[in-house]
Order: C-alpha cells, then structure tokens, then sequence
C-alpha cells in the first residue's frame, strides 16, 4: 500500500533520490505477479475500509496544518476532527478549488496557498505546474518519504516495465524529476527532451537500447516523429516494435493522430491528472483510467453542486489526497468532467475508472451552442495542411458571438485563403458554427505552450 | 551520437556500477549519448557539494535548477549535492515558454542560487515583459550559461558563467580566470590547434577518450580557460 507516513524512518535517500526504505520496499516487491500491489485487486468492501483509515489519519493530520483547510472548514462550520466516516465525509466536507488555493497565496504571500503541512526544511523539492492559465500552482516534495509526486512504480509496473529495462523518457523538468520514478521501478531512463526536435536522437536511443516503455508521446513529438518518417524514411513499426507501452498524455488523442499511430503499430496508453493529487491510468483493457483509490478518495458530482452522479455517467472530478502528507488537497474541484465506474475492470483492477470528457473552464458558447476543443479537432484534422491537428481555440471569456480559431498548417501552401476557407467548411460541418481563422506555421504554434501540449484555448 | 558505454550490469538498480541513466552531452560533432553510472552520480554530486557551498548554498537554501530534461545527466548530481546540503531544490526549463514559472520562482522564494539560465530564460523574460536582470537580481547568486552571462551583465547583474563543458559543468566567478574541474573523474588537454579534449579518467560508465568538446582554449594550473565563442 502507499502510504507516505509509513516510511519515515528513512532518512538517506539512494543515488536515484529514492528513500532507501522506500527503494528496498519496491525491490521486495518484483517477482512475476501481474499487479505491483495487492489491493490494485481488492474488494470494494477492503478499498473502502482502507480509505476511510487513511481518510480519518490525513484529517487528524491536515487539522492543525493546512492553514487553508482550517480557513475553509471554519468557515462551513465543520471541525476535520469531527468526521467519523467516509459517507459522514462525503455529507459534511466542504470543497476546495484552485482559486481558493491561489486567493489564499495572494492574500498571504505564502507560495504554497496554505496547503503545505510540514515545515519548509524539510522539503526536498519544490515543483510547479505548467502555468498556462495563471501563476503555476506549487507542488512540494519530500524525497526521503515515500513517492509522494504524481506518479507511482505501480503504474510502470501495470504498463509492462520491469527491472532492467530501458525507459525511453522525452520528457519536462515541470514537477519535480521524472527519472525518479523510473530508478524507483528499477529501470534506466534515456533522457532527452519533450520536443518535435529531439526525434532524430530519439530515434538512435530506441534502436539502439531498445527501450520497452515511452513517457511520453504527446501531439508535437508525434509532429516530429510523421516529419522524420516522412523526410528520412523512419521505419516507425519497427522503431516502435521494442516498446510494451508508449505512454501518452497533455490532451485527447485525435482520429487522425490515432490513425497513425494505429499504423505504426504503437501500444498507446494514455495517462491524465488525478485532480493534481495523482495520475489516472490505461491499462491493457483500454476502458477508462485506473484511479488508485489508496491514493486519492475519488469522488465525481454534478458540476456546482454535492449530488453524486450515477456510475457511467460523467460529472466533475473531485479529489481528496490520501496518501500525501506534504501538500493534500482536500475535496478538491479539479475542473475536470469524467465519466466514471467503480464496475471491476477486465484486466482485474477494482478501482474505479475514470474517463476524461474535457476541462468545464474550455467550453465556449457561440450564439448558444457548445463548442469544446474536442469538436473542432476532428474537424481540423481533416485539412491536410492542418492535418497535425494542432489549434486553439480564442476564448476571452465563455459566451461568444463569433468563433475564432488559431490553426497551425505545415509546409508553405500556395493559396492561404484556401487552406482557412476548407478548415472553416470542416469546423462548420462538425460543429455548426462557422468560424474565423487564423493561420499560423506548426512550428510557431507549439512554441505557445509547454513542450507536451498546445493550449487548446487561449484569451487572446 | 557515439557509442560511449562501458559494460555495466544492469540488474541491482543501486549497486554501484549500475546505469543510473544516459543523458546527452553536446560537443563538436553535435551529440553525443552521456551514460551515468550510481557511482558516476555520486562521485559529481561530491564535487558539486563543494561547487555548491562555494556559491553560498547550505542548509535552508532555496536553489533554483534551470536545465532541458537531456541535461539531467549533469545537473542531477546538484540535485543530490543540494539535498545533502540541506537546500529544497526547485527547477524550470531553459526554454522561452518556461520563464514564467523562472519568474515566479524568483517573486515568490528568497533564492539563494538560479542555476543554469539560458540564452532562451533572457529571450523569454524579455518576451513576456521582464527585465532580465531584474528578475534575478532578488536571487542572492546567479550562475548564467552563454550569451545570457554578457545580457545579464549589461543589465547590471554580474551572474557566474556557466559552462556545459562535454559531459562537465565549468563554473567561473565574474572575477575569477577560467574555471576549475574535477580531475579525479576527467583529464582535459589542449591539442596543437587549442582543441579542448576530454577524456574519462576514473571507472566511468562514458569511456570517452579524448572527445572534441567543440571548445577551444587551454589548460592551466588545472582550470580550463575557454576562449570567447
């Protein structure tokens, strides 16, 4: 089970940066079963008892911690202390969301938004999300603890990865150290950068380590990758044929781009945010993302409101974090809609699945009609000068009278009106509403956001 | 790239001769593969404590890391170095898109080091609004790769310039000629045109022998003096 206060006694952390309790704990546990950790098969009834003890201990523990849960319960009148069970939990607890977290941080001047429960001096690191729509949210960690960062061996482990094994990262220094978590699973990173441009090295590493995992594919390193096929003759089946998984995740995979890579042969598993308290994650089954619930209580409800949604059905992502002691996000609104399901899994895991739907803060409303950044790709897609599929859409605030759209193109058409006039016939077709756009080179589009994804939507 | 890998076993993740990871290293012919060994690691995190302390880092120190994930092989022995100083380690991209959270690292945290900053942090922060000495003239020391250390400069902060040296990282004072390196782990040489070449001295997972940094220059006292690009 991952539990971070079980191992503190630890206080030396390996070459790797893993906690040597920690490290010796993942080594005891490789041999040839099929799930890293026993209860990833547990009964929803073991599931539940085990979160509502790791509840009840992380409520004890933020009490007197977390200075912005102590503001928000106050303030709904709830002590933590007083909570006696999961349902009581799920009845009583009041939510908190990232403006609270960023009000907190610019009303007090403190940088961790009131959530940091452990004193600065023990922090190890301090990590940072990608900021595309405000000042980064912080995220601290404590190395010489259990994983407390987003991702855990038990993944990997899921994917296919093992002791041994070369892992193929592309990858950000964004939060914290991705290389980490792969000498935590006993495996060799290849590092180099999450960039279109670093394919060719890629390509070296692949055919020459022959790695089995790929963190990660993402829309401008699959760019790179149709670039290098196109203009060196890359043979991609056999360039992927080494890997059990390739990891992919930022955004929603297009048609096109599925396509593609069903082409190539590549064994895509896509990964998302647990509400920035974890990752969720595909496994063989390709039905939904597994949330580890000893990790976070998860919790999905119609959008503004307490009321629970029935499982299948989609609503907005709510977590509580179980398992880190350093920065918990308590309920926690995430702005992301799921589909969810707690039904077991056919690759055996019972806990629950999420499916990601969109961000509710993407939606625009054209003259009364819905438009999220998942219309308008296929759409995009179709046009074979913007056949990347790569675009943002121009929000400025929610309600629109008309849509305007930044469309990357590849290569120097010869007649620009014509390109904008059949992306505009597509965007019409599939969603209803004909839009403006503005044409722009792939190459200057991704310089617009981070490395592994386009910010599908943007003020300006 | 080029083959530069001894044989290492690959099993016993923490054993000493293990690959802790490959990263990459430029040099004169472009790229080349920098695998790492656990003992590789600890030996640079040895001198990079000492790098580290000299900078004015210790126990409570905030140190802000700026590095491309390839240059993870060099950088990440700071990390550890860091850690065992007691300092919180943070860390951003040299890339333009990433100065925002550079930016906000160096409002929100009383720095005592911004390690790595790039061509790209000054083209970014300039791009996004900032001054680029400004920014960094709340971070107690900066240390400054390339054509950012003469950019800072001129903006009136003197950083400490920074070089990915090969597989090494030079540091150098504002004041200070040529840089020191660890000569227990690599021997650099000049040839007859002034090249600077490297060579792996210990038991290194990379057995480079003498490789082209792309630099050019001279050794002296055992500090590398790098001509001006």
């Amino acid at each position: 089970m991952l539990d971070a206060s079980r191992a503190a006694q630890g206080r030396a952390l390996n070459t790797s940066g893993n906690g040597l309790d920690y490290q010796a704990a993942n080594a005891s546990k490789w041999g040839d079963q099929p799930f890293l950790d026993g209860i990833e098969g547990a009964a929803r009834a073991e599931i539940e008892a085990v979160q509502e003890k790791m509840l009840l201990e992380q409520l004890a523990w933020i009490a007197t911690r977390s200075d912005l849960v102590r503001e928000i319960w106050a303030k709904a009148g709830v002590d933590p202390l007083s909570i006696t069970s999961l349902a009581d939990f799920k009845a009583r607890a009041p939510f908190m969301d990232k403006d609270e977290i960023r009000a907190f941080r610019d009303r007090t001047g403190d940088p961790f938004g009131g959530v940091l429960c452990v004193p600065r001096d023990e922090l190890t690191n301090i990590g940072s999300s990608s900021g595309t729509t405000g000042d980064s949210t912080i995220f601290a960690e404590r190395w010489e603890r259990g994983y407390e960062g987003p991702f855990t061996p038990r993944e990997y482990w899921m994917l296919g990865l093992r002791p041994g094994d070369y892992v193929l990262e592309m990858s950000t220094v964004m939060r914290g150290v991705g290389h980490r978590i792969s000498r935590a699973a006993g495996a060799i990173p290849l590092m180099l950068n999450h960039d279109p441009n670093e394919t060719e090295a890629a390509v070296e590493l692949i055919q020459k380590y022959r790695p089995t995992l790929f963190f990660h594919l993402s829309s401008p390193v699959i760019y790179g990758l149709e670039r290098l096929e196109r203009e060196k003759g890359v043979d991609m089946v056999d360039l992927f044929s080494s890997f059990r998984a390739c990891v992919y995740g930022g955004e929603p995979i297009g048609p096109r781009m599925q396509q593609t890579l069903d082409r190539w042969g590549v064994k895509v598993f896509q990964f998302s945010s647990l509400g920035d308290s974890g990752t969720i994650w595909e496994c063989d089954a390709h039905d939904g993302f597994h949330a580890w619930e000893d990790v976070g209580l998860v919790e999905v409800l119609k959008p503004g409101t307490d009321e629970p949604v029935p499982d299948g059905e989609g609503g907005e992502l709510v977590v509580t974090a179980l398992h880190n002691k350093t920065d918990p996000l308590i309920r926690y609104r995430s702005g992301d809609f799921v589909r969810h399901t707690r039904v077991p899994c056919a690759c055996g895991r019972t806990h629950v699945r999420l499916t990601p739907l969109g961000r509710l803060g993407d939606e625009v409303v054209v003259n009364g009609v819905s438009v999220l950044p998942r219309d308008v790709w296929t759409a995009v897609e179709q046009v074979e000068e913007s056949s990347a599929g790569l675009f943002q859409i121009i929000r400025p605030q929610r309600e629109l009278t008309e849509l305007k759209l930044r469309v990357g193109y590849e290569g120097q058409p010869a007649d620009m009106d014509d390109v904008a006039r059949r992306v505009a016939d597509e965007v019409e077709a599939r969603v209803g509403v004909r839009p403006t756009i503005e044409l722009t080179p792939n190459s200057e589009l991704i310089k617009l956001g981070p490395p592994h994804k386009i910010p599908r939507v943007s003020k300006v | 790239m080029t083959a530069a890998l001894s044989k290492v076993p690959a099993l016993d993740p923490d054993a000493p001769e293990a690959l802790w990871a490959v990263g990459g290293a430029a040099v004169a012919d472009g790229f080349v593969e920098y695998p790492l060994s656990n003992r590789d690691v600890e030996a640079d995190a040895a001198w990079a404590e000492r790098q580290l302390a000299a900078l004015g880092v210790g126990k409570g120190s905030l140190v802000d890391f700026i590095h491309n994930y390839r240059e993870c092989g060099h950088f990440w022995p700071y990390y550890v170095a860091a850690y065992r100083l007691g300092a919180p380690a943070m860390n951003g991209m040299a890339t333009p898109w990433d100065v925002s959270r550079t930016e906000m690292y160096a409002r929100r945290f009383d720095l005592a080091l911004v390690m790595g900053v790039a061509a790209e942090t000054v083209e970014g922060l300039i791009s996004f609004g900032h001054e680029p000495s400004k920014v960094l003239d709340q971070a107690a020391c900066v240390a400054a790769r390339g054509t950012a250390v003469a950019s800072l400069a001129a903006g009136g902060r003197e950083p400490h310039a920074l070089t990915l040296f090969g597989p090494m990282i030079l540091i150098s004072a504002p004041d200070e000629t040529g840089a020191a390196y660890d000569a227990s782990q690599w021997t650099v040489e000049a040839d007859e045109a002034g090249r600077l070449l490297v060579s792996a001295k210990a038991d290194r997972a990379a057995r480079y022998d003498r490789l082209d940094t792309g630099f050019t220059g001279r050794v002296e006292d055992g500090r590398v003096h790098l001509d001006p690009r």
